[in-house]
């Protein structure tokens, strides 16, 4: 049994699941508070933007990970499609709000940024509208799946959006760009400072550490309670069914199937 | 080639046969047109100036309506599992069905764009374009919105979703097409904007059916 086939397995899945998570969430902590205390106390203030500067260290983070999330999504949901994979939905299914946060906390926390340094919440700047359309991404598939009663269903249709908005996430990125500087602005200020200094990029790596694991940490804990609930789905549906086949003897055996 | 043919005609026929839908869309296209001087104002400048983009909104929101349509009908009846029975391939049906909706939709805007260019005042010069921008455009909305409107096949009131899934895939296309338009009004070269266009168009023309049969293929 190869490595991939074996956490096919639900029950062999929530083993190791089990066992990774605190792991996990302790790893999150703990890079947590190392990055917050470089990111708000070791590293300087900007000589522009002076001490603003720190939402960049829960804002940058934050856009990495909604969108290296997508992606992971959309090539899980390929994996999925392919192989026949059962975990892969589930992955899909619990990531899925997990990537609308990050892309929300990404989206407000540069509203905030961008209301004391460009003096308004939201421009039509090519990243901003890009972000936003991912939130889309992640909200429509959220929407798509919650539509569904069958999980299979719900599941290949699921997979398909993700593959096809895989695809298309580029297409968005490179016409929003080309969008944008067709209709240049021209009061943005552009964040182009000094190259990224090693007192800033150090605590943005580590933030961005954090950041991936507290995902992964979320995503892990989602998967088994989405497992759970199916696992207490399956339980309720069989002993329904058993009392209708003791409470309706007179009818014949297939009615079960209608 | 000629059994292609032949299911395009057939489905253009079927098209041909619900007259009262297709005139509903049209009808739906122009009632936004005209509601919008009501909102905008009826400063003819303004709505010149506006007019490209005005009418592609209007086309979206059509092509909205006419998506959701697209299979429903056939799932709802069983006719989609009939087709899935048959020996040629999904994605050609699905494909010959598609282009019967945008050789449909492409005829009526076709007709009705002189009305709205009339009622919005735009010059025969900037209708021209955008009649070339909507040429090359409404069959992307309408092959992208096929696998969008295949997935949510199953789903009960799917109108809303639909809407929710499209608009990411709106808009690229949106984007070259108005922006042709937009570089005929500054008086530049409208070339490089239409071939942009043409490029979504042929990369979803073959890719398009095949996603989208996919998707009907598991819809039930």
């Amino acid at each position: 049994m190869g490595f991939t086939t074996r956490f096919s397995n639900p029950h062999q899945f929530q083993k190791l699941a089990n066992i990774m998570y605190p792991w996990i969430m302790a790893g999150a902590a703990l890079s947590f508070a190392i990055g917050l205390w470089l990111a708000l106390v070791q590293s300087p203030p900007d000589y522009q933007q002076g001490e603003l500067v720190r939402i960049m260290y829960v804002h940058v983070p934050a856009a990495w990970t909604s969108l290296q999330l997508y992606t992971i999504m959309a090539v899980a949901s390929a994996i999925g499609l392919v192989f026949r994979h059962t975990l892969t939905d589930v992955f899909c299914i619990a990531a899925a709000p997990v990537g609308a946060g990050l892309t929300a906390l990404c989206l407000i926390t540069g509203s905030i940024w961008g209301q004391p340094t460009w003096g308004t919440w939201w421009v039509w700047d090519a990243r901003l509208t890009s972000m936003l359309i991912l939130f889309l991404l992640y909200l429509g598939y959220i929407a798509l799946r919650h539509s569904f009663e069958d999980h299979e269903r719900g599941g290949k249709a699921g997979a398909l959006l993700l593959i096809v908005g895989g695809v298309n996430i580029p297409i968005i990125k490179f016409s929003v760009n080309w969008w944008h500087t067709l209709h240049q602005p021209a009061s943005v200020m552009k964040l182009s400072g000094p190259s990224v200094h090693s007192s800033i990029l150090m605590p943005l790596l580590v933030m961005g550490l954090a950041f991936n694991l507290l995902m992964f940490g979320l995503i892990l804990l989602r998967m088994r309670t989405v497992l759970a609930e199916r696992r207490m789905e399956a339980i309720a549906q069989r002993m329904s069914d058993e009392e209708a086949s003791l409470t309706d003897r007179s009818s014949p055996p297939e009615s079960a199937f209608s | 080639m000629k059994l292609f043919l032949r299911l395009l005609a057939n489905d253009l026929r079927l098209l041909a046969r619900h007259k009262s839908e297709w005139a509903t869309l049209m009808l739906f296209f122009v009632t936004v047109i005209v509601l919008l001087p009501f909102a905008l104002g009826p400063e003819p400048e303004l709505l010149s100036r506006l007019a490209p983009g005005l009418i592609w909104i209007a086309v979206l929101l059509m092509s909205l309506l006419a998506l959701d349509r697209l299979f429903l009908q056939d799932a709802r009846d069983g006719t989609l599992d009939l087709i899935r029975l048959s020996p040629l391939p999904l994605p050609l049906l699905v494909f010959s069905k598609v282009m019967a909706q945008i050789i449909g939709m492409l005829a009526g805007l076709m007709l009705m764009l002189p009305l709205a260019g009339l009622l919005l005042g735009m010059e025969i010069r900037q209708l021209c374009v955008l009649a070339a921008s909507l040429l090359l455009g409404v069959p992307s909305l309408v092959l992208v919105g096929g696998i969008v409107a295949a997935v949510t096949v199953a789903v009960q009131r799917g109108t809303a979703l639909l809407t929710l899934l499209l608009t990411p895939f709106y808009i690229p296309i949106l984007i070259f097409a108005v922006a042709a338009t937009d570089a005929s009004a500054m008086g530049g070269s409208i070339r490089p904007q239409l071939l942009l266009e043409a490029a979504i168009l042929c990369f979803l023309l073959p890719l398009a059916p095949l996603v989208t049969a996919a998707a009907l293929k598991q819809s039930d």
